[in-house]
């Protein structure tokens, strides 16, 4: 259910009257300060911080190397090995250890939603700032014809059109099309996730670029390019970094979805996503095959969930809680 | 006049009116009517009602019930008459085939009678397979089945109308002239594509698939796109009455719940095979002992090699047969639980010709590495590919493993079976496949043509390895105009032979379909080997 | 105001125009032989050309794409592919009820359930109340609904019915009946948990904002009690831009609630949708993705104007 996000944080980025003392960015202190006090943050921050160490460490974590075939360890007349000693979380139809494989694909799954959502965050950044900044530059041509380029037209519209395409369905046309690669996939879903972030950041910056420091720059003979970079960055990062985190959580739930749909990952290089899409005809027969990945899925979205909310909390005085 | 009379009269006539209505059902009924609903599901939409286009399992079954032809199979792969009234007087020289049709056989709309079957009607209808301007496209198998009627390539081209090898001799009799021998012709005959449909029925599927008009034991009552085909018993069917009163067709049923449905008795027959963890579980429990139906099938799953790709090791026959000893075929038919039997060779055990002393190749790792050093290959890389199915990706990463022993490292590529097909008929395009092939009637040059024979290894054809001898072509092309099977039976085993020397492909299993049925489904002994299911012959108690 | 809304028509226009360029474009890049899929394995490959042709694949990608939009002018889509060729439009506009009585389901349940909480939290914001609230929206809004919807059907539809015989909800929707409710629940319920999370939030940010105006301090200095004030007031105020947020969201979900529909076997437009690209049924794929657009693009001018004529000051939404 991607796309959704954009409409929920469009409303917020909406500031009614009276918020523009709020945005006066809140001090360092008392940010870390509320953030501390929420437990969802420790919960969060913890749960992430196992999550990505697992990946990270998987090598070392992992008891056998995931893509062996242990067939003989197979029960006869089984199709796979239940858990044992050997095989902790057991191994699935061709004997491959299952602890192993979840978390290798672990590894796959965050860099998946990782890279996806990076790109999406620097993409959504460029054109929110350029769009809401730029504006429409007037151009002048030697002979006296001036007109304006239609920057922030042209690139509104262009998110209007990202934004019109159902995302789910256009993310599986564009695998369909290129081809079902790990590298692919997250170039797939940062273009069709890109926009809910340039909303954002485009939103924030008309806001700012009326404020006293952006005209003062200018005073001091500033040019676009170093004001985009030097002020205004700063003020939208908090926010972009903010949307970021929860963003991952985003990534890796559209990735779920788009495997579970037979739109992801290859089967080499498998996801979480990709093993709960090839283990769900087991669901009534070996639950543990596919409610172990499916969990994972879960446990590493709620943790960036919370992670997210607790610092958007902490940093965007507009949903402060007290 | 007595004022008495007509009240009297009136009050007789009702009693008369409500005693035959309620009289009328009963003795229906005793008569033994078709009655009940028997629902089967499918996880796939129907392709299409229309006979000149349906070619899918699901299709298949339906039009069979809506649709029939001169001449059909028994329980068994024997050719029987079926609007024939007999079997076909052949020529001498195999070239004329004179059908009979049966008598007191009436097209049906609705379940009303439109009128009689003539003889114009079945040639009309075997033209309409070769015309090039049927809508929404052409029929897949002009070619493919009735090429050998005489005059056929020119209605194919669009130069005639009709071919002049189809004529109706007169109202019952209808002459088909071929423009050489074929003993398949009449197999081809008994397949859906030969059904007889009306000359009204015009040259656009569309139509005649929202409007069906045919002669067989069912007519359609109600069709909702993706959801839901109704099909009714035929009142003036001129054969044995079905037993089912209403077939109810239901669609895109995903696999998991079509089973559930089943053993719940929500449905009657579950149409899909059933998947792999299901059947594992079933197949030793006692309470569905009785519900669960084995067919050994006319198909194999094989890989196939791109064996004249350019500059490629595969391209090497010690390479291809390396692989075939690589390949462990019982992890194969583990990972499918054991519901199949090892192919060794291209005919599977339920076709006329299988060679059980076929066996060129068999599971020896030592001697695949030996083979790859005496063909001078190290190690190399390669594509597999294969559908998206939770069976077919364990196949392919089970022969993954087992090539990566002897050097090659093998990357397996996924992609939907249409999309698939898309990408295998494209020469050279995908190095390895794993797929399967299924007959279409009961012969050996099934096996042959269509996958392993020069004209097929063409852009858009099915012999995904690529792969033409043109001795091997010659003697299939002469084998498939020996009259009987029975003398075709040692040559067709000697090409069969000859082709395993150069593995084209490696045959890996031949599948047993298995259904699971509901327990008030009557009627089922066994699954038809061509078929699968005779729906008109099953019914539901109570 | 009517040339702002002259412009919006006109830019949805062009939006739409553009969707059905590019969504051409891709189902041109795609590998896959829409010939060789309706022909199927076994046809000769000059019954593929034939295929071809009739079906005017073999033309260029520029007259195609110009024969397709001259079509779609005239609202005709294309026949599919599969199901013998039955015209686009009539499937898509076919399974819209199904759809739509799912949104609206999903909706309403996500409404009943998000509301009460966002209120409850917006008035005592920082509360154990409020984090319980969050901590269950974080919850919802981290299961992947296909994951929800496997354990509801495992749960309800086939152990409920193995173990204690209660057939209450089907394991599969064969035939869509607007009152079959037992069909429904499930994937209503998996739908709105889905969309609870959001409307948490909206209702809890847009009532704090309510309740910090100038109004409703005046009223409770005027001494209104407070379940008044915040029901009466605040939440009537609050309404509008949470009935705006669900009425976009008919429009998404109408758009594709792909996932859901697939896992429940629902059948509705999702269901094709994802079907059509599956089987590499362009003129549908097409079809589905333009009809989710148009969904999206009508959803988002309704929320524009819907803004525009009460004006982006809160503060005059209410005299």
């Amino acid at each position: 259910m991607s796309g959704r996000v954009e409409h929920a944080d469009f409303l917020i980025g909406d500031e009614p009257p009276g918020a523009e003392e709020a945005l006066a960015p809140t001090s360092a202190s008392r940010t870390r300060r509320s953030l501390v006090r929420d437990p969802a943050f420790w919960v969060g921050a913890t749960l992430v911080t196992l999550v990505v160490a697992s990946a990270v460490f998987a090598p070392w974590l992992a008891p056998h190397d995931p893509t062996h075939q242990f067939r003989r360890e197979i029960p006869l007349g089984e199709l796979s090995a239940p858990p044992s000693p050997m095989f902790p979380l057991g191994t699935d139809q061709l004997g491959r250890d299952y602890l192993s494989q979840l978390l290798y694909a672990g590894r796959a799954t965050l860099f998946v939603g990782l890279v996806a959502n990076t790109l999406a965050v620097f993409l959504g950044l460029v054109v929110g700032i350029v769009a809401g900044f730029v504006r429409s530059p007037r151009l002048r041509l030697p002979g006296g014809l001036a007109f304006s380029v239609p920057v922030e037209s042209g690139l509104m519209r262009l998110t209007d059109v990202g934004l019109a395409f159902p995302a789910l369905l256009l993310a599986m046309a564009l695998t369909s099309v290129l081809g079902r690669s790990l590298e692919l996939v997250s170039v797939v879903i940062a273009a069709v996730l890109w926009t809910t972030m340039a909303r954002l950041i485009y939103g924030r910056v008309l806001m700012l670029r009326s404020r006293e420091f952006v005209l003062a720059a200018r005073a001091l003979g500033t040019g676009n390019v170093g004001i985009m970079r030097r002020h205004l960055l700063p003020h939208v990062l908090p926010l972009a970094l903010v949307y970021g985190s929860l963003g991952i959580a985003t990534t890796i739930l559209f990735e779920a979805a788009l495997s579970f749909l037979g739109a992801g990952a290859p089967i080499d290089s498998p996801t979480w996503g990709t093993m709960l899409e090839r283990q769900t005809g087991s669901l009534t027969t070996d639950p543990r095959l596919p409610l172990l990945p499916a969990i994972a899925i879960f446990v590493t979205v709620l943790a960036f969930n919370l992670l997210g909310d607790a610092i958007r909390d902490a940093v965007d005085p507009h949903t402060q809680r007290t | 006049m007595d004022r008495r009379f007509p009240r009297t009269a009136a009050l007789t006539a009702a009693l008369l009116t409500t005693t035959a209505l309620a009289i009328g059902p009963v003795a229906a009924q005793e008569e033994g009517a078709p009655s009940g609903t028997l629902t089967i599901t499918f996880d796939s939409e129907v392709d299409s009602l229309d006979p000149a286009l349906g070619y899918d399992f699901v299709s298949w079954p339906a039009e069979r019930l809506i649709y029939e032809t001169l001449v059909t199979y028994d329980e068994g792969t024997t050719l029987v008459p079926q609007l024939a009234e007999r079997m076909p007087e052949i020529s001498d020289d195999g070239l004329t085939y004179t059908f009979t049709l049966r008598e007191g056989v009436d097209f049906v709309r609705g379940g009303e009678v439109v009128r009689p079957m003539t003889a114009d009607d079945v040639v009309f209808s075997l033209n309409r397979v070769l015309r090039p301007d049927l809508l929404p496209h052409p029929s897949p198998v002009s070619e493919a089945f009735f090429a050998s009627i005489a005059g056929a390539d020119a209605v194919i081209d669009g130069s005639a109308e009709t071919a002049e090898g189809l004529q109706a001799l007169d109202e019952r009799t209808v002459q088909i002239t071929l423009s050489a021998p074929d003993r398949t012709f009449i197999n081809a005959l008994a397949t859906p594509f030969g059904s007889v449909m009306p000359m009204e029925a015009g040259y656009d599927a569309t139509e005649s698939f929202a409007d069906p008009v045919g002669t067989g034991p069912y007519y359609l009552e109600s069709y909702t796109p993706g959801e839901l085909a109704v099909f009714t018993a035929n009142p003036h069917y001129w054969g044995d009455a079905p037993e089912a009163g209403t077939i109810d067709y239901a669609l895109l049923v995903p696999e998991e719940t079509g089973v559930q449905e089943a053993m719940a008795g929500e449905s009657d027959i579950d149409g899909d095979n059933l998947p792999t963890p299901i059947y594992q579980q079933v197949k030793d429990d006692p309470a569905y002992a009785d519900r669960l139906h084995r067919q050994s099938q006319l198909s194999f799953q094989y890989l196939s090699i791109d064996s004249s790709a350019e500059d490629s090791p595969l391209s090497d026959v010690r390479v291809r047969q390396a692989m075939a000893h690589a390949i462990d075929k019982e992890n194969i038919l583990r990972l499918a639980a054991g519901r199949g039997t090892i192919a060794n060779c291209l005919f599977p055990p339920e076709l006329p010709g299988f060679d059980a002393a076929c066996d060129p190749y068999p599971y020896d790792v030592d001697r695949a590495k030996a083979l790859m050093a005496e063909a001078g290959v190290e190690g190399f890389s390669t594509q597999l590919y294969t559908d998206t199915s939770e069976l077919s990706g364990l196949v392919a990463e089970s022969m993954a493993a087992d090539l990566a022993e002897i050097g090659i490292d093998v990357e397996v590529i996924t992609q939907d079976f249409d999309t698939l097909l898309g990408t295998i008929t494209v020469p050279h395009q995908a190095p390895l496949v794993s797929i399967g092939w299924f007959a279409d009637f009961p012969d050996p040059s099934n096996f042959i043509d269509p996958i392993l024979s020069c004209a097929a290894a063409v852009e858009g054809g099915a012999n995904s390895s690529w792969w033409c001898d043109p001795d091997i072509d010659t003697q299939a092309a002469e084998a498939r105009s020996i009259p009987s099977i029975e003398d075709a039976i040692p040559v067709y085993q000697d090409i069969q032979r000859r082709i395993m020397e150069q593995v084209p492909l490696v045959p890996l299993y031949n599948d047993t379909w298995t259904t699971l049925t509901s327990e008030r489904l009557t009627g089922l002994d066994e699954l038809h080997p061509i078929w699968l299911w005779e729906l008109a012959k099953y019914g539901v108690d109570g | 105001m009517l040339a702002f809304l002259a412009r919006r028509i006109v830019w949805s226009v062009f939006v739409l125009l553009a969707v059905s360029v590019l969504a051409f474009m891709l189902t041109f890049m795609a590998p896959a032989d829409p010939a060789k899929a309706i022909a199927g394995p076994k046809a000769s490959s000059a019954a593929v050309e034939r295929i071809r042709e009739s079906l005017g694949l073999d033309r260029s990608p520029v007259e195609q794409l110009g024969d397709y939009l001259v079509g779609v002018a005239r609202l005709d889509f294309g026949t599919s592919y599969q199901s013998g060729g039955l015209p686009v439009a009539d499937l898509i506009l076919g399974k819209l009820p199904a759809t739509f009585e799912l949104a609206l389901s999903g909706i309403a349940l996500a409404l009943a359930l998000g509301l009460p909480v966002g209120v409850a939290s917006a008035g005592k914001p920082g509360s154990r109340l409020d984090r319980i609230g969050a901590v269950f929206s974080s919850l919802m809004v981290s299961v992947p609904s296909f994951l929800l919807g496997l354990v509801l059907i495992y749960a309800f539809a086939f152990r409920l019915r193995q173990d204690f015989g209660i057939a209450l909800f089907p394991i599969a929707n064969t035939r869509y009946d607007p009152l079959d409710l037992g069909g429904l629940a499930l994937p209503a319920i998996t739908l709105a948990v889905a969309l609870t999370p959001f409307y948490i939030r909206v209702t809890r940010t847009v009532m704090i904002e309510e309740l910090h105006s100038q109004y409703v301090v005046t009223a409770r200095a005027k001494g209104v009690p407070e379940g008044r004030v915040v029901w009466r007031h605040a939440f009537r105020n609050a309404l509008l831009p949470i009935v705006t947020q669900a009425a976009m969201d008919l429009g998404f979900v109408l758009g594709g609630v792909v996932v859901i529909e697939s896992v429940f076997s629902w059948p509705g437009i999702g269901q094709l949708a994802a079907k059509s690209i599956t089987s590499e049924d362009l003129p549908v794929l097409m079809g589905t993705l333009l009809f989710g657009t148009f969904l999206i693009v009508v959803a988002n001018l309704v929320a524009d104007i819907a803004y525009a004529l009460l004006d982006p000051r809160i503060s005059h939404w209410h005299e």
